[in-house]
C-alpha cells in the first residue's frame, strides 16, 4: 500500500531540476511509475515528493535532428514501439522495445524512466548501447551530453547528479547495409539476458560489428574486445571466436548466480544468443 | 517472432450440443461486468477497522521477545495482539486443515493460532496489528519489535530426516511427520518373476496455487451474539469448530458467509490471521477487515514437494508384474495436510495401470517451508509425473511404443485394481468398484489428436531460423479416485409464489461454476426454464451441511442433494395439489413447471399462491423439499470412500531449444471421461484450465528457498503460464456415457487433465532429446543440461 505524498508538477525540466535539488532524497522523478510505483507499493521507496515530470514539452516528441533523431524521455515503450520513423530506420530498438514488460507496462512505462532506474533486466538499454546512443542531461545549470555507455554506471546507478534529469536520448542511424539482430531470453517477466548485435556483412565475412549484452551483470555492457577479435573473420570464424570468448565474457558480464539461473548457465546462454543474432544480422535483418 | 507449423485447433464438441449447454453461465454477466461481488467488494459494516497481520521474516528463529509500545502508542493503533497479548485465549489451538492429526503428533506439531515459541517458517503468525484505517495498521506492524534469535534451516525431506537435522518441533524429537503404506499382491515375488527391473526417481517441488483472488483475507464481527464472518474458502462448515475451540463459543453461534470466489484449489481456508482478526474484533467490539495481498498468499498454503522412487518389474513384452514405490513426502512447517496428502499419494502411486503386485511406503517430514496442504488434485500431480515418466522409460529400455506399452496395461472396463491389500499392515477386502471408464479409449483419443502413432523418435535436431531444435511427443494418464470426501450434503429448494425456485446449499463457487450446475440440475428437474432458479450464497446460518467444494466431489455430491432437493419440492406440491384441489397426492403428476391430474393443470406457482391466499394459511409463502447425498459410510480402506473412477488422459507435443534448453508446446489434447457434460462450456472449460495450469506446474512454476527466506513469493519472480504459452493446437475433448453417479449420469472431473499434463510434457521433451528431465519444473537450465547428457 502506498504512503502518503505530495504531487509536483514543474513546468519545465530547469523547473523540475529546483524541486529536486529542493527536496533532494525526498523527492522521486515520477513519469511513467512503471518502476517506482512497484517499489512504494513495496514499500522499499517512500518519497516524500513526487515530481511529474510527465507535462514537461522538452520531454516529448520523437525528432528528426542533425540526421539522427532525438527521443524525449517521457516518451513511452509503446510509443516508440510504434513509431514509423524508429520501425523503419531503427529496427533494433523498435523491436527491444515491443518486449518491455506487457502491453499495460509499455503503455505506462516511458525510455527515460527505464534508463534512469537501470535495473539490469531491461531491455532498451542493450540496443541503445549498439546504436551508440547518447543522453542529455538537464538541471537548473543547463544541460550536458554524454554517451549512454558512461550514463549507466552499475546496478541502479547512474551518472546522474544531484537535481539532474535525463532529458533526451539521442541515436544516430547505422550506415546502409549494417544487419541488426535482438535476441532475448527470459524465465520470468524480465529478460534473463539480451543480446543485440549490428553487424555489416561483406559475403561471408564480418566486416563492422557492434554486439552488447544486457541483464546478466549489473549493467549492460558493449563488447569492444570481442568486436575486435571478431572483425574480419568469416560468419563461421567468428561463430567459433564467440564460442571461445567464455573467459572474456565472464570477466566483462559478472553473472551470478540467482533466480534466473546459474551464472554458468548465464553464460551457455550468452554465447548462444550472441551467435545467433550475429548470423540473423550478417543474413541482413531481424528474425527469430 | 514465433514460428509453428502446427495450426490453430479447437476440437469440435463430440456430440450435439444446445445453446444452452454452452453458452454464458448464470454468473458469468455479473462477473465480467464487475457487479459480482468477491470478498474485497462487501463493503464495510458500520464502524469497520483495518487489520495487518505481523508474520516471521525468516524461516526458523526463535522469538526471544515482542514489544508493541510503539506500534500501540501511533495514533489510529486500535490494539496490538500477540503472544503476550492474548486475552487469556489459548494460543495453542490449531487452525487450519487438521484432519487426522491428534496432539500425539507433538503439541507444536500443528498450526497454531499464535505463535509463542518460534517461527517455523518464512510468514509464521506473530500477530494482528488493528487501526482506524489500514496504511496505519500496516506502519503499526512495522514498529512492532522482536527480538530473534536465528536457527538453521532445512528445506527438502533429505536435510529434514539427515542425522542431527536442526529439530522443527523439538517436542517430537524427530522432524518425521506422518508414515504410511498401502500394497497388495506381493512384490518381492512380483518383482523375481520380472524379465527386468527398471527404476526411476522424480521430484516435484513446491508450488503455490495461485488464484487470481489473493488467499486469506476476512470480514468479521465479532459480538456477544457471536462471529459473522465472511471469506472466501471451500469449506464453510469446517472453520467453525476451531472458531468454537479457541473463543470458548458454541459453534452454532458462528455463521459463516462465502461470496463467489476468484479461485481456490485448495488454497482457501481459514488462517491463523483471521482467527487473529476476529480476536480484535472480539477485543474492540468492531468489525475487523483483513485484505488479503498477493505476498502473503504466497505465505498461507502451498503444495507438497515429494520424491517418487520406484522400481517396476516388467516382462521383456511389456506387461507389468510388480510396482515397488518410496514416497519421500515435505509438508513444510506444520502438520496440516500430510494425512491426507500421504495417503492421496498412496492410493495414487500405481498410476492407472493393473499391476499385480504393488506396494507403496511413504514418508512425510517436516522442513521450514510454508506448511503444504491440499492442492488441485491432492498428492496426485506428483505421482502422476512419477509413474507415468517411468512407464515412458520402460516403454524406451523394451523398445515398445510408449502407447503400446500403457494400452496392454490398463485395467479394462469392468476390471478390480485388486481383491483385498493392506494399508499400514492391515487388510482389508478392496472396496473400490470395478473400472468404471475406457481408458485405452481415451489415450487412443489423446494421441489421435496430436497426430501420433504413439511411437518413440522425436524429431530433429533441424534448423528452424537461427535455433537448432529438436520435437517429441509424450502421452500421460492420470486417475482420480471420483468424489472423495467426508459428510453429507444437504441442500434445500423453496418455491416461491411467482413461480421461482431457490436453491439454497453450502458449496461455495471456486470459478468453476458451481452455482450454474446447481441451476442447471434444478431446472431440469423441475421442468422449468433455468431464469426461474436462483442460487443462494453458501450461509452456515441455514445450517445445511457440506463439507465443501472440493475433491471434484461438487457435482455428484451438490448435485445430488439438489437434484433430491427438488424431488422432495415436488411431492410438496403434489401434497400441496391434494389439499387444494382434493385426491391423493399420488395421484398428482408433477412435472415440466406444472401439477396435473387428468386434465386439471396448474402450474407451480398456482399452488403456492393458493396457500397464500387462503386466510388461514396467511403468510404461507412458499413450499420447500430438503435433499440429502452421500455415498454409504465405510471404514477406511485406503481410499476412504469411493463412488467413481474419474481418469484423464494427455497428450503434448513439444519443441526444444538444443542450446538454450527453452521448451515450447507445439500441441496439447486433454480427454476427461465426464459421465455427462452438465454444462458442456463450464466442463470444457474445467478440463481446459486444468491442463494450463498443468502446462504452468511442468515449465515454469516454483517455490524458491534460500537461507532464511521464500525468494520469489511475488506474481513477479513466480512464472505463472500466460496465453502466449497456450499452444495454438490445443483441445479439451469430453467423454460422456451417461454412467456417473452424479445427476444426470454426470462424474467428478475438474481435476483430471492437470495431472496428466505434467508427465505428458515431460515425456514429450524425453522423446525430444532422449534423456529425462527428472525434476519438476522443466527449467531451460534442467533440460539443457539434460541435452548436454546425450552429448
Amino acid at each position: 500500500m502506498l504512503k502518503p505524498f505530495r504531487l509536483l508538477r514543474p513546468g519545465t525540466v530547469a523547473e523540475a531540476g529546483e524541486e529536486l535539488e529542493r527536496h533532494d532524497d525526498a523527492a522521486a522523478i515520477y513519469a511513467g511509475g512503471a518502476e517506482l510505483l512497484l517499489l512504494m507499493r513495496q514499500g522499499l521507496l517512500q518519497p516524500e515528493y513526487l515530481i511529474d515530470i510527465k507535462h514537461i514539452p522538452e520531454l516529448h516528441g520523437i525528432r528528426r535532428e542533425n540526421g539522427g533523431i532525438s527521443i524525449g524521455a517521457a516518451v513511452t515503450h509503446w510509443d516508440l514501439e510504434r513509431d514509423g520513423e524508429i520501425r523503419k530506420h531503427y529496427p533494433l530498438l523498435a523491436e527491444a522495445e515491443s518486449h518491455v514488460g506487457n502491453i499495460r507496462v509499455r503503455n505506462q512505462g516511458t525510455l527515460g524512466g527505464n534508463l534512469c532506474f537501470a535495473d539490469p533486466h531491461a531491455d532498451p538499454a542493450t540496443p541503445l548501447l549498439v546504436l551508440d546512443a547518447e543522453v542529455e542531461l538537464g538541471s537548473t545549470r543547463g544541460s550536458r551530453v554524454m554517451p549512454l555507455d558512461d550514463f549507466l554506471l552499475g546496478m541502479y546507478e547512474t551518472a546522474l547528479e544531484p537535481g539532474e534529469i535525463l532529458a533526451r536520448v539521442r541515436v544516430e542511424p547505422l550506415p546502409p547495409g549494417w544487419g541488426v539482430a535482438y535476441q532475448r531470453i527470459e524465465r520470468f517477466f524480465r529478460p534473463t539476458l539480451n543480446a543485440a548485435v549490428a553487424a555489416r556483412s561483406g559475403g561471408n565475412v564480418v566486416n563492422e560489428v557492434r554486439m552488447a549484452v544486457g541483464c546478466v551483470g549489473p549493467r549492460a555492457v558493449r563488447l569492444p574486445d570481442l568486436e575486435g577479435r571478431i572483425r574480419g573473420l568469416t560468419v563461421e570464424d567468428a561463430v567459433e571466436a564467440i564460442r571461445g570468448a567464455r573467459e572474456l565474457l565472464e570477466e566483462v558480464l559478472m553473472p551470478v548466480d540467482d533466480l534466473l539461473g546459474s551464472a554458468a548457465y548465464k553464460l551457455d546462454i550468452t554465447v548462444v544468443a550472441l551467435e545467433r543474432a550475429l548470423r540473423t544480422s550478417m543474413m541482413g535483418g531481424m528474425g527469430d | 517472432m514465433v514460428i509453428t507449423d502446427r495450426p490453430r485447433r479447437k476440437a469440435a464438441p463430440t456430440r450435439p450440443v444446445e445453446a444452452w449447454e454452452y453458452g454464458p453461465r448464470i454468473d458469468l454477466l455479473e462477473k465480467v461486468t464487475g457487479q459480482a461481488h468477491y470478498l474485497d467488494d462487501i463493503p464495510d459494516l458500520p464502524g469497520t477497522v483495518y487489520a495487518w497481520p505481523i508474520k516471521s521474516p525468516y524461516s526458523h528463529a526463535r522469538v526471544v521477545s515482542i514489544d508493541s509500545s510503539r506500534a500501540e502508542a501511533l495514533p489510529g493503533v486500535l490494539g496490538v495482539l500477540h503472544r503476550d497479548t492474548l486475552d487469556g485465549l489459548d494460543p495453542g489451538v490449531r487452525v487450519g486443515e487438521y484432519r487426522g492429526h491428534t496432539r500425539e503428533h507433538g503439541e507444536t506439531a500443528d498450526q497454531h493460532f499464535v505463535t509463542t515459541d518460534k517461527a517455523r517458517f518464512d510468514g509464521d503468525f506473530l500477530g494482528i496489528v488493528v487501526a482506524e484505517d489500514l496504511r496505519t495498521a500496516q506502519h503499526a506492524a512495522e514498529l512492532v519489535d522482536i527480538d530473534w534469535e536465528i536457527l538453521p534451516t532445512v528445506f527438502s525431506f533429505a536435510e529434514a530426516m539427515a542425522p542431527g537435522a536442526p529439530l522443527i518441533h523439538e517436542d517430537l524429537g524427530t522432524n518425521l511427520a506422518h508414515e504410511d503404506s498401502f500394497e497388495w499382491g506381493d512384490v518381492e515375488a512380483g518383482l523375481a518373476a520380472a524379465d527386468r527391473i527398471i527404476d526411476g526417481a522424480y521430484y516435484t517441488g513446491n508450488v503455490f496455487h495461485h488464484p487470481m483472488e489473493p488467499s486469506g483475507g476476512c470480514l468479521v464481527n465479532f459480538t456477544d451474539e457471536g462471529v459473522d464472518l465472511w471469506f472466501a474458502t471451500n469449506k464453510p462448515f469446517s472453520p467453525a469448530d476451531q472458531i468454537a475451540e479457541i473463543f470458548g463459543i458454541d459453534p452454532d453461534r458462528v455463521r459463516v458467509r462465502v461470496p463467489p470466489l476468484g479461485g481456490a484449489f485448495g488454497s482457501k481456508k481459514i488462517t491463523p490471521a483471521i482467527m487473529g482478526a476476529m480476536a480484535m474484533s472480539r477485543r474492540i467490539g468492531r468489525p475487523v477487515r483483513l485484505f488479503a495481498t498477493a505476498e502473503q498468499s504466497f505465505r498461507v498454503t502451498a503444495r507438497h514437494a515429494a520424491l517418487y522412487r520406484a522400481r517396476a518389474g516388467v516382462t521383456n513384452d511389456g506387461k507389468l508384474t510388480a510396482l515397488d514405490v518410496r514416497l519421500e513426502v515435505d509438508t513444510g512447517a506444520y502438520f496440516t495436510g500430510a494425512r491426507l496428502v500421504t495417503r492421496n499419494m498412496c492410493i495414487s502411486s500405481w498410476g492407472a495401470y493393473a499391476i499385480p503386485n504393488f506396494r507403496v511406503r511413504a514418508q512425510t517430514a517436516y522442513t521450514n517451508k510454508v506448511p503444504a496442504a491440499s492442492f488441485r488434485g491432492t498428492g496426485k500431480s506428483q505421482t502422476t509425473f512419477g509413474v507415468e515418466a517411468l512407464m515412458d522409460r520402460i516403454a524406451r529400455e523394451l523398445n515398445i511404443s510408449p502407447l503400446q506399452l500403457r494400452l496392454q496395461n490398463v485395467p479394462l472396463r469392468g476390471r478390480y485394481i485388486a481383491d483385498s491389500w493392506k494399508v499400514q499392515g492391515v487388510e482389508y477386502p478392496a472396496d473400490t468398484p470395478p473400472m468404471d471408464a475406457d481408458l485405452d479409449r481415451m489415450l487412443l483419443m489423446a494421441a489421435e489428436s496430436i497426430g501420433w502413432d504413439g511411437n518413440a523418435g522425436g524429431e530433429g535436431p533441424m534448423e528452424i531460423g537461427a535455433r537448432r531444435v529438436a520435437r517429441g511427443r509424450g502421452i500421460a494418464l492420470s486417475l482420480r479416485h471420483g468424489a472423495q470426501g467426508a459428510g453429507r450434503a444437504y441442500a434445500m429448494a423453496t418455491m416461491y409464489g411467482d413461480g421461482t425456485v431457490k436453491i439454497s446449499h453450502a458449496a461455495p463457487d471456486l470459478g468453476g461454476g458451481t452455482y450454474n450446475m446447481i441451476s442447471t440440475v434444478a431446472a431440469r428437474s423441475l421442468g422449468i426454464p433455468q431464469e426461474m432458479v436462483r442460487v443462494g450464497e453458501p450461509d452456515t446460518g441455514h445450517d445445511l451441511h457440506f463439507e465443501g467444494s472440493s475433491a471434484q466431489r461438487t457435482t455428484v455430491q451438490m448435485g445430488n442433494a439438489v437434484l433430491k432437493a427438488c424431488e422432495s419440492l415436488k411431492r410438496e406440491l403434489a401434497d400441496g395439489a391434494s389439499q387444494i384441489h382434493g385426491g391423493d397426492a399420488q395421484e398428482w403428476t408433477v412435472a415440466d413447471g406444472a401439477v396435473s391430474r387428468g386434465s386439471e393443470r396448474y402450474p407451480y406457482a398456482g399452488i403456492v399462491q393458493a396457500f397464500a391466499a387462503a386466510p388461514s394459511f396467511e403468510g404461507v409463502v412458499s413450499l420447500k423439499g430438503l435433499g440429502a447425498y452421500s455415498y454409504a459410510p465405510s471404514p477406511d480402506r485406503a481410499f476412504g470412500g469411493l463412488d467413481h473412477w474419474a481418469p484423464g488422459a494427455a497428450a503434448a507435443e513439444v519443441e526444444v531449444d538444443l542450446d538454450t534448453g527453452e521448451t515450447r508446446l507445439l500441441q496439447l489434447a486433454v480427454v476427461a471421461d465426464v459421465g455427462k457434460a452438465l454444462h458442456y462450456g463450464a466442463a470444457r472449460t474445467q478440463a481446459e484450465g486444468g491442463a494450463v495450469m498443468g502446462i504452468g506446474l511442468s515449465l515454469f512454476e516454483d517455490l524458491v528457498y534460500e537461507e532464511e527466506q521464500l525468494l520469489n513469493a511475488d506474481p513477479f519472480q513466480y512464472r505463472l503460464p500466460l496465453m502466449r504459452d497456450i499452444p495454438e493446437a490445443f483441445d479439451a475433448m469430453l467423454i460422456e456415457n451417461g454412467d456417473g453417479p452424479g445427476p444426470f449420469g454426470s462424474k467428478g472431473m475438474s481435476q483430471t487433465s492437470l495431472p496428466a499434463t505434467i508427465p505428458a510434457v515431460a515425456n514429450a521433451i524425453y522423446d525430444a532429446i532422449g534423456v529425462q528431465v527428472t525434476s519438476v519444473p522443466f527449467t531451460p537450465e534442467k533440460v539443457l543440461s539434460a541435452v548436454r547428457q546425450q552429448g
